[in-house]
């Protein structure tokens, strides 16, 4: 076969190229692919097709090679060691879906963990599902408190791209009217369990400002024909979603947009290709395409489109956009600003509180539902009676349970007694982890390393990123807020909890090429084009102004929507 | 209560061909008449020497013994162990459990005058009793101890192998692979294996 770098250009000339096929790679594959576009998706990762490619989903706990896929201390140490700081990435359930430090590295001023997966499908197979919308408080906290810049957009420009992404991808939950998380368009919620409803009772009946829902979850509980037609069901609630879902039933590139955007016929799915840089041409001030580093024979080859949508994830877009270097572009591509790779953030989280509780002995539930209970934000929502000493605020994620045949390993007690004991559940427990908004601080920052190469001999990021004042403070908050509503729940052993976090850990990093009104002060337009060469998009979490308190692949995926939307039209328009 | 030679018996087909008749005969106090191993014997421990091995199959049973449902030993749990700590534990760990056991010989000798195998059950468990509120203790030192109590790994890892095995999993207790509609508030029953 001849090289790839010797079939004619037109062959590698298409109308968009996305590179990354994540969740807002997948998203954007599929809307350009609908609109008539034909396509080129670049992955860096191998391929991995839906199901088939899912090597472990019928595993059973003895199918392991070792229990509980706990991996061997000596391959995370030649792998997996950063990986490993979640405490759940690693295992063999899932270590395919997750990269090898060794191959990829970074580089840490201070801590960071930088948890990625390099596939087909990118994290959208391994991600956790919560979907939460951003509100007004969110879009117009920069302006008001004279952080950052502002948003370039409200929630208006943005709901009904919400709504859109939320019919389509399939979110389970239930509608509260609150307007600091507003509703949407949603399939049954997953049940609450007794301890979590005696949790809800008693909470909303003493702090009438705070609201216990069930998790807003991309799985499918009432499946739509649309949803049913590319081969997805209901939930299982067997949640071992990181291994692949045979039944399709929570969202993922691979077992949705990708497939859609196949049906059309317009989309070329290329994996293995690492995009290096996008290519300028100076005379138009347009992108004319992306060079791309072949992952298996290294051979380097340019496409060309009239638009490019990066999603990459935040940091590897990043990456890409500080790789592209030019007369035009000396610092990096679209960089007029000096603000590409600063402004880094992610949520905090990990500070909360747990407890047991007396009594429900005689009551126990049925199947591993995957998801929990949502507590939205009930700080600074603008009045003075949830004013803090910080600004923005959290939301926590918590559920209750009983402790399982684990729970005697660190107890006195062995032998018949113990095991007959364990034959039935033990008591029930419950946890409450805040989520906490980040600031943005342009000294929060990635900037590229040319001495440390990654396994393609390519230059690699280095970190400078740490939470501040305003995160210590509101984790305070985290802790006290979840001790005092378990013990106004009248829960038992309430203990406050604030374990080590370090940014990129909440595995939402954004910002790094923010969006703004200006581009003096931003990277990106209020539709996600690159201020100064308007025929690039970037719309996974790179784009975001602030982080708010929710988990945010929705908002990236309802950006992508409407930046998809926005370029198919400027394509139709001829302006691109 | 677990007859012990019952209990020597099932530890030595737990062996395979570790343990040696003059082994189970020493154990037995000279009982000329053990029967012989029954079964396909397992393959000789990797990590354990075959007394260390002997030791582990009699504690992991002790711990999680043949009662109306299969035991450690029927489950294959003491082979799980060894395989676990030659495959899966780094040296610092492997050196912690292998001297916990040297020792629990050492203590059976300086107590009862035998080796930990050869005790009445209830010597063993007298023992056992010991290193459990130690391997409590340890666990709930501040600042945390450098390394576990050698008892908690053992106790850790019985319960392990014995729950994750299939019929740990469906017989003792329940599993389901494929739960549909979660249901948050049923009667309790057999606590489910995952």
């Amino acid at each position: 076969m001849s090289p790839l770098q010797e079939r004619p250009r037109a062959e590698r000339t298409f109308d968009a190229i996305v590179v990354g096929s994540g969740i807002s790679g997948g998203y954007a594959a599929m809307e350009l692919t609908q609109a008539g576009a034909k396509t080129l998706v670049l992955e860096r990762g191998r391929a991995v097709e839906h199901i088939k490619d899912y090597p472990t989903v019928n595993y059973n706990p003895w199918d392991f090679k070792y229990p509980g896929g706990r991996t061997p201390q000596a391959e995370i140490d030649k792998h997996y060691f950063k990986q490993i700081r979640t405490g759940y990435t690693v295992n063999e359930a899932w270590n395919h879906f997750f990269v090898k430090d060794d191959e990829h590295p970074y580089t840490e001023t201070k801590r960071y963990d930088w948890i990625r997966g390099y596939q087909v499908g990118g994290r959208s197979i391994t991600w956790g599902r919560q979907s939460y919308r951003h509100s007004d408080l969110d879009f117009e906290a920069n302006l008001k408190e004279g952080v950052g810049v502002d948003w370039p957009i409200r929630y208006n420009d943005l709901a009904p791209w919400y709504d859109k992404v939320e019919r389509w991808i399939g979110v389970s939950g239930q509608n509260e009217g609150l307007p600091q998380l507003p509703d949407g368009q949603f399939q049954p919620p997953f049940e609450m369990n007794v301890v979590e409803k005696k949790f809800k009772s008693s909470v909303e009946g003493k702090y009438p400002e705070r609201r216990i829902t069930m998790g807003r979850t991309a799985h499918l509980t009432k499946p739509t024909d649309e949803q049913k037609k590319l081969g997805r069901g209901t939930c299982q609630n067997r949640n071992q979603c990181m291994r692949g879902c045979a039944f399709g039933a929570y969202f993922s590139s691979n077992s949705a947009t990708l497939i859609a955007a196949n049906n059309t016929g317009k989309m070329t799915l290329q994996p293995n290709s690492v995009v290096t840089s996008i290519l300028l041409d100076p005379k138009t001030n347009k992108a004319t395409g992306v060079r791309v580093l072949d992952a298996e024979t290294k051979q380097e080859t340019e496409y060309y489109a009239k638009v490019i949508f990066l999603c990459a994830s935040t940091l590897a877009s990043t990456w890409i956009m500080l790789n592209s270097k030019s007369d035009r572009f000396p610092t990096g591509f679209g960089n007029d600003s000096d603000q590409l790779g600063r402004n880094a953030m992610d949520h905090h989280f990990m500070a909360g509180a747990q407890a047991d509780i007396d009594g429900f002995e005689d009551r126990y539930y049925k199947g591993r539902r995957p998801t929990g209970i949502y507590v939205p934000r009930f700080r600074n929502l603008g009045d003075s009676k949830t004013k803090k000493d910080y600004v923005r605020g959290f939301g926590y994620q918590g559920g209750a349970s009983r402790t399982g045949w684990q729970r005697m390993v660190a107890e006195m007690g062995f032998g018949k007694e113990m095991k007959e004991e364990l034959e039935t559940p033990g008591g029930w427990t419950m946890g409450l982890t805040g989520f906490g908004e980040t600031l943005p601080y342009a000294d929060n920052r990635v900037t590229l390393n040319n001495d440390v190469k990654d396994i393609h001999g390519l230059p690699t990021l280095t970190m400078d990123v740490s939470i501040r004042d305003n995160e210590y403070k509101m984790r305070k908050d985290m802790q006290e807020s979840a001790v005092e509503m378990m013990e106004a729940a009248g829960f038992k052993n309430v203990k406050a909890f604030d374990r080590p976090y370090a940014p990129g850990l909440g595995i939402h990093e954004m910002g790094t090429a923010r969006m703004g009104r200006d581009p003096k002060t931003s990277v990106l337009n209020g539709w996600n084009q690159v201020h100064a060469c308007t025929n690039v998009y970037v719309t996974d979490g790179s784009g975001m102004v602030s982080t708010a308190c929710v988990n945010p692949s929705l908002t990236y995926m309802a950006l992508t929507a409407r930046a998809a939307d926005h370029a198919v039209g400027a394509m139709k328009r001829g302006e691109l | 209560m677990i007859d012990r030679r019952e209990l020597i018996q099932r530890a030595a087909m737990a062996m395979g061909g570790a343990l040696s008749s003059g082994a189970i005969a020493g154990v037995l106090g000279g009982c000329v008449s053990t029967p012989p191993v029954q079964g396909k014997a397992p393959a000789p421990p990797r990590f354990f020497t075959a007394d260390e091995q002997a030791t582990v199959t009699v504690m992991a049973e002790q711990i999680i013994p043949r009662t109306n449902t299969p035991g450690a030993i029927d489950l294959g749990v003491p082979a799980f162990i060894d395989r676990m700590m030659a495959d899966f534990y780094l040296p610092r760990m492997q050196g912690v459990v292998r001297a916990g056991v040297v020792k629990v010989d050492a203590d059976a000798q300086t107590k009862y005058g035998k080796k930990f195998v050869a005790l009445t059950s209830d010597q063993q468990i007298e023992l056992m009793k010991v290193y459990d509120a130690e391997q409590v203790a340890v666990g709930r030192q501040q600042p945390p101890a450098p390394d576990p109590h050698f008892f908690r790994i053992v106790k850790e890892l019985t319960t392990l192998g014995y729950f994750t095995t299939e019929i740990g999993a469906t017989k003792v207790l329940r599993y389901d692979p494929t739960p549909g509609p979660y249901r948050g508030d049923i009667p309790v029953g057999k606590t489910w294996a995952t």
